[in-house]
């Protein structure tokens, strides 16, 4: 339990102001300005997570969460900082991004489960259930460009769980779906999580409750508060949601 | 150039991907993977009428059809994985900005599907060699390693245009304005030795010259290729394929946030 398994120093992430203006060299030589500085997504961002924690992230729009599983994931490179990750990661970030639309909901699951290092043979063994808990079975052979949004992200979750990993990042993964299925994924969550480390984003309060340990909050990039979950979820109620209320 | 080792860690990873990327692309046509054999052959039988009635061109006393079929065809493998390679990356956002991986496997596996592509066309070959009753020899042998210098540099290039479009989108206009002029200005249609000799060097430069010039003097003549050129392929292939990998191990850290 209290083995670190995630360690992040001063991590700090800078989105320059020119990456997604550089696509072409015209935007570049019409405006002269280089603004260099850019912004911060995420600045001296520092913490440890143990060996079978579950850590919730609170914190508004833009405040730099997504960026921080992007970052823990190993997505992206950080700017400044440096980062240890001890074990196999797994999880849900960006629901369904990562389907070949013109491919059937089934190679799909292959296609995926061998990005998060499984072989073809071990994905035959697990590749039912994935079917059956994304009650999907009616449609897994049609391609995923007619499937529904639950239906993408009813999949791209049932992977997520059905894979094994050490350290599973959680992002809104039960914002989207209807309720009796929210209801079914935050069982298999509770189940699957045993033993596990999570990191779990969400701004449901009641789901943080249920699901975590204890919570980091972040505003404009820093870490403003860290504590147990139900202290952080006062903090964050109190100082960060109320205060752009006055 | 430990990384370079790491793709074999990998293999699984790119042969599962590189079949399914076989697979989309032929999903939605009717006669799926004969298109491979008959898209290069509706080519040579056009430019054969072209450029052997309409007008003449030497073709080393050769019939032209396969004259022109044994430098088109690695034209086209040429042609069809650069082009794509630009957009490469773009094609796997999605999985880029959900999970980490080998990047480069991205590649590999672009570069492995259109391979097998290749292969396939090559039965192509095999009917024209057949129908003109031509039988390679030993020297035909060459033709491999000749193959495999293709095979350098086209990854290096693939590595290069696959990581920079990313950043620089003007890149994916150019290629394949660039690929084209490369169809004439390398041997496909005409002979390395039927052009003027003040012009042969210019021509050489080419690094596909030695190349094509490779496959014919090989495959169709039996004779040994021009070490000369072929040495100089070799030499810029390496050249290309290193400052494509290293172009690539560079950017290939901030993909997630610009694709």
């Amino acid at each position: 339990m209290n083995e670190c398994v995630i360690r992040l120093e001063n991590i700090g992430k800078l989105y320059p102001q020119q990456v997604t203006k550089l696509h072409s060299f015209k935007d570049r030589l019409i405006k002269k300005s280089n603004n260099l500085e850019g912004q911060w997504s995420l600045k001296d961002v520092s913490f440890d997570i143990n060996a079978g924690e579950s850590v919730a992230i609170l914190g508004g729009n833009g405040s730099g969460k997504s960026t921080l599983l992007k970052v823990i994931l190993g997505v992206t490179a950080p700017t400044t900082g440096s980062i240890m990750i001890d074990g196999k990661i797994g999880g849900l970030i960006e629901l369904g991004a990562g389907f070949h639309k013109e491919l059937s909901g089934r190679e799909n699951i292959y296609m995926n489960g061998v990005v998060l290092g499984l072989k073809e043979k071990e994905i035959d063994l697990i590749i039912d259930d994935i079917i059956e808990f994304a009650e999907l079975e009616d449609h897994v052979d049609k391609p995923i460009k007619q499937f529904s949004s639950g239906m993408k992200v009813r999949l791209g979750f049932s992977i997520a769980i059905h894979v094994d990993a050490d350290i599973i990042l959680l992002d809104e993964v039960l914002a989207v779906g209807d309720k009796r299925f929210r209801k079914k994924a935050m069982s298999a969550i509770k189940s699957y999580m045993k033993g596990k480390t999570i990191i779990f984003v969400s701004h449901n309060a009641s789901q943080v409750k249920q699901l975590c340990d204890r919570a980091i909050v972040l505003d404009q990039g820093q870490v403003v508060y860290m504590g147990d979950t139900e202290s952080s979820l006062d903090y964050y109620e109190n100082e960060i949601v109320n205060e752009i209320v006055k | 150039m430990k990384s370079l080792s790491t793709i074999l860690e990998h293999k699984d990873f790119i042969l599962t991907l590189a079949k399914r990327d076989i697979i989309a692309k032929y999903k939605q046509s009717l006669l799926g993977i004969l298109w491979i054999i008959l898209q290069p052959l509706g080519l040579m039988v056009v430019l054969t009428v072209v450029f052997s009635l309409f007008v003449r061109l030497p073709s080393e006393g050769l019939p032209y059809a396969p004259f022109l079929f044994v430098a088109l065809l690695p034209y086209m493998y040429i042609n069809s994985t650069v082009n794509t390679s630009t957009k490469l990356i773009n094609s796997y956002a999605g999985l880029i900005r959900q999970r980490n991986f080998f990047r480069p496997s991205l590649v590999f596996i672009k570069f492995l599907s259109e391979t097998v592509n290749f292969g396939f066309a090559l039965i192509g070959l095999v009917i024209v060699l057949l129908f003109y009753k031509i039988v390679p020899g030993f020297y035909a042998l060459y033709a491999i390693p000749i193959l495999a210098i293709q095979m350098i540099l086209m990854l290096g290039i693939m590595f290069f245009l696959s990581a920079t479009n990313v950043y620089v989108r003007d890149i994916g206009m150019i290629v394949p304005l660039g690929v084209r002029m490369l169809r004439y200005l390398s041997p496909i249609m005409y002979s390395y030795h039927s052009l003027p000799l003040q012009y042969q060097p210019y021509l050489a430069l080419n690094p596909l010259t030695g190349i094509f010039d490779g496959y014919r003097q090989t495959i169709l003549h039996n004779q040994p290729p021009d070490m000369t050129l072929l040495l100089y392929s070799l030499i810029f292939s390496l050249f290309i394929f290193f400052v494509g990998w290293f172009t690539f191990m560079k950017l290939e850290k901030n993909f997630a946030d610009v694709v």
